[in-house]
């Protein structure tokens, strides 16, 4: 079995994803040589940044995202595009901090896999709810898509076309499963959410001890006092030149999803190389 | 291996900390029955016969001050909290209970440290008598943004490579404040050894959060120094709270933090 990395990018007006892809795939190969990483995009993609991927693909198909600004609803088709029999997906703004070869061995016990529950850069478990009101109101499972795993298999097939639906027809899903409180717009996560209620599967796709998981720097969800908008006008961070970043003096661990754009700094991308 | 409590006492013109830790020595006799070392800088009163060793140190030099609280009333004074991180050093014993001389002992449960296998152990977390304050971020937290809080009130050691590592970084730490203070985004200008202690942890963590050290087997109550002291009998102290709520409790460890109110109940005492 083959398996390896995945971003996914689409061209953007306001953010440079690409860049943010190229941090996250020299990431992955300074912690994990030989993995493999392929980026999924419609960005015709520099020759300097090529080298960075082992595998380019075309997003297919049609834009299901020709009118959103946050070019989110293609990445049902990661499924699809994968090169890989066993795939994790990472969200481009994340970068890896240590070598988490023995999570294939974990993950390799799911078909599919997405995390719950995240971390925040102090090593505590998220109980805040501040972002996540659709999926608390609604009773629909706390998905978060920033990490997730998945094999090649029939389930999958049916899950991801599933999916692909609810992208496709959000208003009518939405009507249906966010009565109480929805969001206009189609996000991944909740998308995901729906697909996994409907098909009632949240026994087989989570985990209540795993420590597959992220630390997820949304700012009002870090137990700390200040409103400031962004995180990184609230706290300290630097990255070192052994690949070791601290946040607030701590030492970040595993995944770490920056979230704000005005983090990955070309200095940062020059260190990461 | 030889057993006992380190306390240290060094007097300002608002508090005698030397008959403090007179007193807080009688009950560590009587109820964990074990031997006190007292280091003070301050001249030593015959009337204090609760200690098994004293060593006299110079007094440390600090000009950091603080307001004293008796429940109402304040007063500011020179804060001298800055040999505690010699306890390492200066400790006669092989396993070491190291306690603020207003951490009063009403029972045996700090005993137990000595069945653990652990190196060292503190308390994360403490818990007001009134059972209502809430554990604010203020109290889990260096600053609000920073590492996880811990409390130096009390906390057990053994002597170990570890251990003496970490003596020696608390002690760096507290050399050079003004840096750590500012790396850890702490506000309060004073050296404070809960954060020092804090710190310290940290960083022999190598920067992140793990299961050492462990929690002390006895959960950390304290009065404010806004609480008033009214009276000790019995192994029973009466207190009248801020809010004006009379509390008493027996057979309780606790650190009452209004140190004027406790000497007065001492001096009713002796």
């Amino acid at each position: 079995m083959n398996r390896g990395f995945i971003l996914f990018v689409q061209q953007n007006e306001t953010c440079d994803y690409l860049k943010q892809a190229v941090a996250c795939s020299l990431s992955i190969k300074k912690f994990m040589p030989k993995e493999q990483v392929c980026l999924i995009t419609d960005i015709i993609v520099p020759e300097k940044y090529k080298s960075h991927f082992d595998h380019i693909q075309d997003i297919p198909g049609d834009d299901l995202a020709v009118d959103s600004d946050w070019k989110v609803n293609n990445r049902c088709k990661i499924y699809n595009s994968s090169p890989f029999d066993e795939s994790i997906v990472l969200d481009v703004d994340m970068l890896l901090l240590e070598n988490i070869e023995h999570w294939w061995k974990q993950l390799s016990n799911y078909e599919l896999y997405y995390t719950n529950k995240v971390k925040t850069y102090r090593d505590e478990w998220v109980t805040n709810d501040h972002y996540r009101k659709v999926f608390v109101d609604n009773d629909l499972p706390n998905v978060y898509c920033g990490f997730h795993y998945f094999k090649k298999c029939k389930n999958n097939e049916v899950f991801f076309k599933l999916l692909t639906d609810i992208v496709m027809n959000y208003e009518q899903y939405s009507k249906r499963f966010t009565k109480n409180k929805s969001q206009s717009w189609c996000s991944m996560d909740v998308a995901t959410a729906i697909a996994i209620k409907l098909l009632g599967i949240q026994h087989k796709v989570f985990s209540t001890q795993s420590n597959l998981t992220f630390t997820h720097m949304k700012p009002r969800i870090q137990n700390y006092q200040s409103q400031l908008k962004l995180w990184t006008e609230q706290i300290d961070y630097n990255l070192t030149s052994q690949n070791e970043l601290f946040v607030g003096n701590i030492k970040q661990k595993g995944i770490f999803h920056y979230v704000e754009d005005n983090f990955l700094t070309d200095k940062m991308l020059e260190q990461l190389r | 291996m030889t057993k006992g409590v380190l306390l240290f006492a060094h007097n300002n013109s608002t508090v005698d900390y030397v008959k403090q830790a007179n007193f807080c020595a009688g009950q560590i006799k009587k109820h964990l029955d074990l031997p006190v070392c007292l280091i003070t800088s301050d001249k030593f009163n015959e009337d204090h016969n609760n200690f098994n060793h004293v060593i006299v140190v110079e007094k440390p030099s600090t000009d950091q001050t603080k307001r004293f609280y008796n429940a109402t009333h304040s007063y500011e004074d020179t804060w001298n909290n800055t040999s505690r991180p010699d306890a390492y050093s200066l400790t006669p014993y092989d396993e070491t209970i190291v306690m603020d001389t207003d951490y009063i002992v009403a029972n045996s449960n700090l005993n137990k440290v000595f069945e653990s296998k652990e190196d060292f152990l503190i308390n994360y977390k403490a818990q007001h008598v009134d059972f209502e304050s809430r554990y604010t971020e203020e109290m889990k937290y260096v600053s609000d943004t920073g590492i996880e809080m811990c409390w130096a009130t009390v906390f057990y050691f053994k002597k170990t490579e570890r251990t003496r590592i970490l003596f020696d970084l608390i002690n760096h730490i507290k050399n050079e404040w003004e840096f750590y203070r500012f790396k850890y985004q702490i506000l309060a200008t004073n050296y404070r050894n809960d954060f020092a202690f804090a710190i310290a942890i940290h960083m022999i963590n190598d920067f992140a959060k793990t299961s050492w050290p462990k929690q002390l087997p006895s959960k950390l109550f304290y009065t404010t120094d806004k609480d008033s002291v009214d009276s000790y009998v019995d192994n029973k102290w009466n207190f009248t709270l801020e809010r004006g709520t009379k509390c008493q409790i027996k057979d309780m460890n606790i650190h009452i933090m209004n140190k004027i109110g406790l000497n007065k109940i001492i001096d009713q005492y002796e």
